[in-house]
């Protein structure tokens, strides 16, 4: 345990771990400003008449300055962020990409949250009490400290286990889980005033990042190999270390984007092992599976081989977060006729409408069928430029999804 | 209290291997990296970011601090004085920014993204290199953080990140970028290259025509697939520039029948012959007003199959691409390109690279 930590150390350069995460947070942080430059978020905010896209300020105050207590907590928690990575707000406002990078940069923080960011071969997140074949040695190494380790997380009643992360994305635990997401991106649409709206949309994005997060985390050999050990209770191992001494924020560009999926789950893990998790977990050891210490060399093809790969599938899940339109058809009968772009599976399509004063009101709610991708969703008669289109239910393959669109006039 | 401190991984002074103190204080002079002239008013920012627990330093609290730059260039920052309980200071972060130049960290550079050792906690020397054309905005960006006053002077910059990022165009959603990745080129192939992947060089991106252009690392242009693709106001002015251009392509002949998912119509053509063989495919997609051009090198696309199942990938994700909000697409109104460029029109040769351009 002692050389293991002072190993780490003379790696890390630093005798207090600043990270209890897989990546340490400004390869996390960094690894989705690559994620954004590869996903078409900045189209979205435009198309949504964000018109600085990623560089729209967004911020959480209401129009008298007064702070929704969901929000002031979620201030109170971005306090801790390092305001260096860029991702720490002023005053409730920022950028909409630091929101995105505020989401990710929070995930990494406690050990509430990051007890559920791995995901073995088995799509078993973390669990040293099963761990008796081949983590033996390791796991009894660590036994004798691990109580003392355990009572330096003040306030959490940590017992070695965690959700496998496919399922903490999900899970109604999680502040910053899927649901959090969707329910903020529908008050994104449908909230009555703008500031409303765009504080909604600040509560996505940092719910966006969060899931990009977990799912970076498990791009990271000993998340996919459940070592927490080696990787949290040490804290700054090799490779993590490594990868935020020689980029820091600057991790090398995505591999491009990552394969599409029409599932959350798949991009962890999927039956034909192409997975992030799957693919990482089968390819990279992780410093507890390796016989040896790594040399610097192949620290660095590591992190070389590995960044941009994770880039990439998380742009894919950034597209896949903020995936769909729908489109408008004038018909013959004169009606408009809705269309999406995806299958979309049943839901509810509501139409809103913004009066004199700015204020959006429902107009009326139809609950809709499946439909294939680009068949018709819909009719409605007497729409406007000033309605607005949301379907909110679930995609094609269950998915819950929200896509909001307004009639180009 | 104090809080406890991290070893700082910055020298005292520049005249001395002593360690300095997170907790400072920090001063120092910064000069323009050219003529050596003091800069007056760079942004001078620290972030403090503290710490709690023993083995995992959980961060909880985090604090800045901003200043500018006297007349002489020099700047000091006091040494911190309130601090988190119980806390660990684990890392301190200094910025010097000037617009017009390329901003400073204290703990990184930005050209290599290598760790800095060259700072030190007091008499530093700050030489800001002038921001030059090329330089990134968005890396520049992401590479100095920040928050509050050196965050708003940034502002200038992240609008320009904006702008470059829309190429003035607010209405500029398209994105090519989305719709084929190295690894669906390789499914699509077969092949087990290594690929890096840009834009074309041979038309700006526009609100109605992105381009993308997937490079053999081990092989020549023959291994190389490019993708244009363009983007119309109406079905009927996708399909009249389809009629014009698809016969302007070497040996072109029509697809008959178009098979499922490769649009309304499409056309396959070849120019060169034996390993210097590239295919092209142009495709009309009438539902989404679009014409794409794939043209793929034979020592990837080996027969049409290949070239077909690439551009079947791009046609079924178009609706997909990022599309912005087209003109208006009035009767009988017609879109008129640009008078310095005509976007519309695909370049009719197998032009995978521009001459200007290496590897």
């Amino acid at each position: 345990m002692k050389t293991i930590i002072i190993a780490a150390v003379a790696v890390g350069g630093s005798s207090f771990p600043t990270s209890a995460q897989a990546w340490e947070r400004e390869t996390d942080v960094g690894l989705t400003q690559r994620a954004v430059q590869h996903s078409a978020l900045d189209a979205w905010l435009r198309h949504h008449g964000y018109e600085a896209g990623l560089h729209e300020e967004l911020g959480l105050r209401h129009a008298d300055g007064t702070l929704e207590p969901r929000d002031a907590a979620l201030l109170g928690q971005l306090v801790a962020v390092d305001a260096a990575l860029g991702a720490a707000p002023d005053d409730g406002r920022q950028p909409a990409l630091d929101w995105l990078l505020a989401g990710t940069a929070l995930e990494g923080v406690g050990i509430e949250r990051i007890r559920n960011h791995f995901l073995d071969a088995n799509q078993h997140g973390l669990d040293e009490h099963e761990r008796l074949d081949a983590m033996r040695v390791r796991f009894d190494d660590v036994r004798a400290g691990l109580g003392t380790f355990r009572g330096a997380f003040t306030g959490v009643n940590f017992d070695g286990t965690g959700l496998p992360a496919s399922r903490w994305v999900d899970a109604t635990s999680n502040p910053l889980s899927r649901r959090a997401f969707i329910a903020a991106q529908l008050d994104t649409l449908r909230s009555a005033t703008p500031k409303l709206r765009e504080a909604a949309l600040a509560r996505a994005l940092v719910a966006a990042g969060a899931l990009l997060d977990v799912l970076q985390s498990v791009g990271d050999p000993a998340n996919a190999r459940n070592d927490f050990y080696t990787n949290t209770i040490v804290a700054r191992s090799p490779l993590e270390a490594y990868a935020a001494e020689r980029y820091g924020m600057l991790v090398p560009p995505a591999l491009g984007k990552g394969t599409p999926r029409d599932k959350l789950a798949s991009f962890f893990h999927s039956a034909d092992g192409t997975g992030l998790a799957d693919e990482v977990g089968r390819a990279y050891r992780s410093p507890a599976t390796q016989a040896t210490r790594p040399t610097k060399e192949q620290l660095a093809i590591t992190t070389d081989a590995l960044l941009p790969h994770i880039a990439a599938q998380s742009a894919a899940l950034l597209d896949f977060l903020f995936r769909g339109t729908l489109d408008f058809e004038t018909t013959t009968e004169g009606p408009i006729a809705v269309h999406a772009d995806i299958g979309l599976g049943a839901g509810t399509l509501d139409l809103y409408t913004d009066t004199a004063d700015g204020t959006r009101v429902l107009v009326t709610t139809r609950k809709v069928a499946a439909v294939p991708e680009t068949a018709e969703l819909a009719r409605f008669p007497g729409v406007d430029s000033k309605t607005l289109f949301v379907f909110h239910g679930v995609d094609a393959a269950g998915e819950p999804i929200v896509i909001g669109a307004r009639r180009t006039p | 209290m104090a809080p406890e401190l991290a070893p700082a991984q910055f020298a005292a002074r520049s005249d001395t291997t002593q360690p300095g103190s997170l907790l400072g204080p920090f001063d120092g002079r910064v000069t323009d990296g050219a003529s050596g002239h003091p800069l007056p008013g760079a942004i001078v920012w620290v972030s403090y970011s503290f710490c709690q627990g023993e083995v995992l330093c959980t961060p909880i609290a985090g604090q800045t601090w901003s200043g500018e730059t006297d007349a002489d260039g020099r700047y000091a920052v006091p040494q911190l004085s309130q601090f988190p309980a119980a806390s660990r200071l684990s890392r301190t972060t200094l910025v010097v920014y000037k617009r017009g130049y390329l901003g400073y960290r204290s703990d990184r550079y930005f050209e290599s993204a290598r760790p800095r050792h060259d700072f030190t906690q007091q008499r530093n020397i700050v030489k800001l290199e002038r921001f030059t054309e090329g330089i990134s905005h968005v890396e520049h960006l992401a590479f100095l953080g920040g928050s509050g006053p050196l965050r708003a002077a940034l502002r200038a910059e992240a609008l320009q990140a904006s702008y470059d990022a829309g190429a003035g165009n607010t209405n500029h959603a398209f994105d090519a970028g989305t719709l084929l990745s190295i690894e669906e080129v390789r499914q699509a192939t077969g092949s087990t290259d290594d690929f890096t992947t840009e834009r074309l060089g041979d038309r700006a991106r526009t609100a109605r025509y992105d381009s993308l252009h997937f490079k053999s690392v081990t092989r020549g242009e023959e291994g190389d697939v490019a993708v244009r693709i363009f983007l119309y106001g109406t079905d009927t002015e996708a399909e009249k520039n389809f009629e014009e251009f698809a016969p302007s392509l070497p040996s072109a002949k029509a697809v008959d029948p178009v098979p499922d998912g490769l649009g309304s119509r499409a056309a396959l053509a070849r120019d060169g012959e034996g390993e210097r063989m590239i295919f092209g495919l142009i495709v009309l997609d009438k539902t989404q007003r679009a014409v794409v051009l794939v043209t793929c090198g034979s020592a990837l696309c080996e027969d049409a199959e290949h070239i077909q199942a690439l551009t079947k990938k791009i046609i079924s994700r178009l609706p997909r691409a990022g599309r912005g909000p087209l003109a208006p697409d009035a009767p009988g109104q017609k879109v008129v390109a640009p008078a310095t460029q005509t976007p519309e029109q695909p370049d009719p040769t197998f032009k995978l690279r521009e001459p200007a351009l290496h590897r």
